[in-house]
């Protein structure tokens, strides 16, 4: 039997495939190993596409608004030229303020050095299985993006980490509400310190916390507190939306990120800890 | 899949495919949960293509879509791939000329999908999908009509070539 009828032989074909495919799974576990080859072709493959269909969608919801948004500018021009007279003055007086206390020059040296540890980046999309794990940038290896960087939103909020880039214009984010995610907090209020992670739900969880510690406040806002040496100490997480005692040895602290998964197209990654 | 015009077919519906995930996820991320194209297209080749058909756009779509998640690669696949077999083996046994047979059958081959990968996304992960994630539940209903709408749609092109 020759290789070609061997391989249209569907019984043939399908032990195969199933013995591939099982090889391809037990090669990964335990989880955490590297992307295979073949994942990194088949994403490479298709990323172009996403892009493109990303963009399209983007290039006809900035269409769509503006065309919204056209009956109102005439108003809004004017309102702007009233504002712009009172900011021009306002930045006269807060130049001359800043020249007090140090040199243009320096000021100058510190924003652009600023700018640069910042890498904005799009989201391309998210995983099928649980959009709460994990999503697609469009900024990769050749854009300065390496594992372990930390993602924020256009607020400043804490998104999540960078994996290790997919190629050189990808990356995948692995978000704060993932379970395989893990970030060092704190309490605003009463600096409780704890273990960040996600529940899979668009939720998170502080860890580690004793039931019997007095700390934690509900309303209370959490920050990142630099103590994992990945997120820079003073990121703003989210907030503790509840707090449960009774059961077990540590408390079940439910955190709601601030971070809102449906305006996350255009997301922040910190290249080093802003100081 | 013999000829050219079924590879073709097979690459521009996965194409298809593709593209439809971008957009629902750019749309709204909890719509990938409620349609899920890759499931869509093995169930519709195999249908159309038999058994062989299904093996190979499983295979090609469960990489695709593994490719995109962070997990482990190769789990999608092997869902499709056992579910694709099935389905193209079972469409050319049973008679599937009508909408409603059609729509079940594909329902019960989505259904045996979904719980493949949810079991073995269990065994690896140690987590069910079935909690987090409500419109998982919907999939195989939406997977069965437009499964079935489509090969529908497919017959009726098929037909209109044929006459023109």
């Amino acid at each position: 039997m020759s290789l070609l009828r061997l391989v249209k032989n569907k019984f043939f074909l399908a032990g195969f495939l199933f013995l591939f495919h099982l090889i391809l799974i037990s090669s990964q576990v335990p989880l955490g190993s590297k992307q295979t080859l073949l994942e990194k072709m088949a994403f490479q493959l298709f990323s172009p596409v996403q892009k493109m269909v990303v963009s399209g969608i983007n290039f006809l919801k900035s269409t769509h608004a503006e065309i919204n948004q056209l009956t109102f500018l005439r108003e809004e021009n004017q309102q702007l030229k009233k504002e712009i007279f009172f900011l021009a003055q306002e930045k006269q007086i807060l130049s001359r303020k800043l020249r007090y206390y140090r040199s243009e020059k320096e000021l100058e040296e510190n924003l652009a050095g600023l700018r640069q540890m910042v890498i904005p980046a799009r989201l391309l999309g998210f995983e099928t299985a649980n959009f709460y794990r994990s999503g697609v940038i469009n900024r990769g290896y050749q854009d300065r993006v390496v594992k372990n960087l930390p993602v924020c939103d256009r607020r400043g909020n804490l998104v999540g980490r960078t994996a290790e880039p997919l190629s050189a214009h990808e990356a995948r984010v692995v978000m704060i509400t993932s379970e395989e995610s893990g970030v060092a907090v704190i309490s605003v209020t009463d600096r409780m310190l704890g273990i960040l992670t996600g529940d899979g739900q668009g939720r998170c969880l502080i860890k580690y916390v004793m039931a019997s510690s007095n700390l934690g406040v509900v309303g209370d806002e959490i920050e990142t507190s630099g103590l994992d040496k990945v997120f820079p100490a003073g990121i703003k997480v989210g907030r503790i939306i509840s707090i449960v005692s009774e059961k077990g040895m540590f408390k079940q602290i439910l955190v709601q990120p601030y971070f809102d998964l449906r305006e996350l197209e255009v997301v922040g990654v910190l290249r080093e800890n802003v100081p | 899949m013999n000829n050219f015009k079924s590879w073709s077919i097979s690459i521009l519906v996965l194409l298809l495919a593709f593209i439809l995930y971008s957009l629902l996820g750019a749309v709204d991320p909890a719509l990938v949960m409620l349609v899920n194209p890759f499931a869509v297209v093995v169930l519709l080749i195999s249908i159309i293509y038999g058994e062989l058909g299904g093996l190979l756009m499983g295979t090609a779509a469960g990489l695709v879509q593994d490719a995109f998640s962070y997990g482990v690669f190769g789990l999608a696949g092997f869902s499709y791939i056992v579910s694709g077999f099935l389905a193209g083996w079972f469409s050319h046994k049973l008679n599937l000329n009508s909408f409603i047979k059609r729509t079940l059958f594909s329902f019960i081959c989505s259904l045996l999908q979904l719980s493949l990968w949810v079991v073995l996304y269990a065994l690896i992960f140690k987590k069910s999908l079935l909690y987090s994630q409500p419109f998982i539940y919907l999939q195989p209903i939406t997977t069965a009509f437009l499964v079935s709408g489509l090969i529908w749609l497919f017959r009726k092109l098929e037909l209109k070539g044929e006459v023109g």
